[in-house]
């Protein structure tokens, strides 16, 4: 039984094999494989994919069936060199031995990127020599399963971004592998730190890192830590954690751009981190003095905020450009004595993102347009019922501001309509 | 003073296009700089096969969008959104033009597009959007599953197979229309549980199941054409002899004289001599065939 398609001719299989192969790497590998049966020609197409895409949802009704198709793609994977494997396994606890057996096949083909999100697994010590790694992603699972334990020093000399979740004894694990990854460049580590005897994280040693988000997450009774950050390199730095741990900057002399999300900051932290050009905060604890930031361009607010507390921030950033808060809240506030000075000389850009449209915050409006002097654009998006929205935008044009070129943009509420997301735009 | 390069497709026509814009290919580029060419309509740059006049202009298209120094990455975006909004036929010429022309970032444009629209789809919706002509027989299609058969559903499954390749083996005469269309439900299953042995015509290794006489006994009425329990017991030792190890999940058997393939390990088996009676079995028909129905409308979706 063999016709013509209907309509016109075939010209996805007359494309040359290479190509074929990179579009049916672009999709998870189940989809690839069902094209086997297409017709003749693409029988045996999906073996010569470079990227393995494995996830556990529909139609996987059991783990073995799941099991048994990785297999079997691993098994007949062609591909000389392949550039990533991904296992996403959320729901289904696929044997150990199996993920160990794959992620040994992958790095046996010389796989590039590796992203592991499984809910079970054993590392096999294969991957921590890999010469060929270059990105690496793996979740521990938050379990205690020895995952990470190799006997033989790791040496990953190829690889430039480690993204990990480090549960089981993250001070001897977690560095463990960073000292074995001479030109990381990338690292995303989270902790959880239970029991550990360690009370110093010491981050130095590694020229060549630029980028570093630590997350540590809060578990009863740990003793504080101390962060240490030597990194002469490190351009941009995020910080997550909900320990209260005391963050030590020694030397950040490259940094550009910090995002820090920590109930407990201190004074000696944010000195370390001032020459920031970019800075993004979530909500924490009154620090009655800053430091000045001379560099800072771009300041975003995170969370909600006191209108005073974002004042007192306006105050210590002479040259900022550009604002952006979340989330305004509080009570009346006082205004200042003297208005900030980057309010007179280079704020040019002001967003909220969530504007409830709440007294404090159209007080808060009210001062920022009355004195800002260069001020250019203002957006509001609003998170409010839509009855609200025209009373609102009106009251807000109506405000007098202190700059002539200043528009104000007004992007709608998602209360308008049942079908979303309604983007409307007023243009003054 | 803008200055112009000559470009000439594969049916000769030739054409003065904005150098800035043409430069923006690499091909073209190179074709310029290290062997200047283009610089006249004699010395017109001679195009690849694949670009003819019409896929020219949507490349150059792009060329003149994205050789703009100032555009944001947001306009660039939506830029891309709507130029990959074509039909199957037109981006595949796209992408093999792109392809010879080595412009990277529009071969990976529109691969991605293409692979959105093969993404997620059964194969018949993919067949019809791409208009591939469906070559593969019937039987080749109906290759049972090679898993091992904890899953209850895979065991109706199967045994709805063997109904069918029953069925297909009756009615090979007669070519009903039925039967087609019973297989297109089919084939949709087959989907993804069917995997291509890449040794298979000349495959020669039998595992045998744990011991399972039954099983012995089925293999050898599935080798011959017609269920003949006289030949059971030389095919019984020449399956012996064949075995190489004892993979309880797998088994695979020596094509031979019937085109069909008989793959997979199922454990009940069929319609064979099963023993029941009539009534117990057609309710077991019945059932499978629901069964298979259901699977249907969860797994083409």
């Amino acid at each position: 039984m063999s016709s013509i398609g209907e309509n016109g001719d075939d010209r996805l299989s007359g494309l040359p094999e290479d190509t074929i192969s990179h579009i049916l790497s672009l999709m998870p590998t189940k989809y690839a494989v069902r094209t086997s049966i297409l017709s003749k020609r693409w029988r045996y197409s999906w073996m010569f994919v470079t990227n393995l895409d494995f996830d556990d949802i529909h139609p996987f009704h059991s783990k073995i069936v799941l099991s048994k198709f990785v297999d079997r793609v691993m098994e007949n994977c062609k591909s000389p060199q392949l550039r990533s494997l991904r296992l996403h396994f959320s729901s289904k606890r696929v044997k150990r031995a199996s993920i160990s057996s794959w992620i040994d096949k992958a790095v046996r083909l010389n796989v590039s990127e590796l992203d592991i999100q499984v809910l079970i697994f054993k590392l096999p010590l294969s991957l921590f020599t890999c010469k060929t790694l270059t990105k690496l992603r793996i979740d521990d699972g938050n379990l205690n399963s020895r995952v990470w334990e190799c006997p033989c020093p790791v040496n990953l000399p190829c690889l430039k971004t480690l993204d990990i979740a480090v549960h089981d004894n993250p001070f001897v694990n977690a560095f463990g592998l960073i000292r074995g990854c001479p030109i990381l460049e990338s690292l995303s580590l989270e902790v959880s730190i239970d029991k550990e005897e360690e009370r110093y994280y010491i981050f130095n040693n590694i020229p060549t890192l630029k980028r570093l988000k630590l997350i540590l997450e809060r578990v009863f009774f740990s003793v504080t830590k101390q962060v240490v950050l030597n990194l002469p390199n490190l351009e941009y730095l995020f910080v997550g954690d909900s320990l209260g741990s005391v963050f030590v900057v020694e030397d950040l002399p490259s940094l550009v751009e910090a995002s820090v999300s920590s109930y407990h900051m201190c004074l000696e932290f944010l000195k370390g981190i001032s020459g920031v050009k970019s800075l993004t905060i979530d909500t924490f604890t009154f620090i009655p003095a800053l430091p000045i930031f001379p560099n800072i361009k771009h300041l975003r607010f995170t969370s909600f905020w006191y209108s005073g507390r974002v004042l007192q921030f306006l105050e210590s950033c002479p040259e900022l450009k550009h604002l952006c808060i979340e989330e305004l809240t509080g009570e009346h506030w006082i205004e200042p004595n003297l208005v900030p000075a980057c309010m007179l000389t280079t704020l040019t850009t002001i967003k909220i993102s969530s504007c409830k449209g709440r007294e404090p915050e159209i007080e808060f409006l009210e001062y920022m347009l009355r004195n800002a002097k260069v001020l250019r654009a203002v957006t509001i998006s609003w998170e409010i019922y839509q009855i609200e929205e025209k009373r609102l935008c009106a009251k807000v044009l109506e405000l007098p501001r202190a700059s002539r070129y200043c528009d104000i943009h007004f992007i709608g509420s998602r209360y308008h309509s049942a079908s979303g997301y309604l983007d409307f735009e007023i243009h003054v | 003073m803008k200055s112009f390069v000559w470009l000439e497709t594969a049916d000769g026509l030739i054409q003065q296009v904005e150098e800035e814009v043409a430069m923006f290919c690499p091909m073209i580029c190179r074709e310029v700089i290290h062997k200047s060419m283009g610089s006249s309509k004699n010395h017109a740059i001679k195009l690849p096969e694949r670009v003819t006049p019409a896929v020219l202009g949507l490349i150059l298209d792009y060329c003149r969008f994205h050789q703009v120094a100032g555009r944001s990455n947001k306009e660039r975006k939506t830029f891309d959104e709507k130029f990959i909004r074509l039909d199957a036929n037109k981006l595949c010429d796209l992408v093999s033009a792109a392809d010879s022309l080595q412009l990277r970032p529009l071969v990976d444009l529109t691969s991605c597009a293409i692979a959105r629209m093969i993404s997620g789809k059964t194969a018949e919706e993919i067949r019809e959007t791409f208009h591939i002509a469906d070559d593969l027989t019937e039987e080749e299609k109906l290759e049972p599953i090679k898993i091992k058969t904890d899953d209850s559903r895979v065991r109706l499954l199967n045994r709805l197979y063997a109904r069918k390749r029953k069925q297909l083996k009756a009615r090979e005469k007669s070519k009903d229309v039925e039967v087609e269309e019973e297989r297109v439900e089919d084939r949709s299953v087959d989907d993804l549980l069917s995997f291509i042995n890449s040794g298979d015509e000349d495959s020669k290794g039998v595992k045998l199941a744990k011991n399972k006489k039954k099983n012995r006994r089925k293999k050898n009425l599935r080798k011959d054409p017609s269920p003949n329990i006289e030949n059971k017991n030389p095919s019984y030792k020449e399956m012996d002899s064949l075995s190489s190890s004892h993979n309880s999940e797998i088994e695979d058997l020596p094509n031979q004289s019937i085109s069909l393939k008989f793959l997979g390990y199922v454990s009940t088996e069929s319609d064979f001599d099963d023993g029941l009676d009539p009534a117990l079995k057609e309710q077991l028909d019945r059932e499978v065939e629901d069964f298979a129905q259901r699977l249907n409308s969860v797994w083409s979706k």
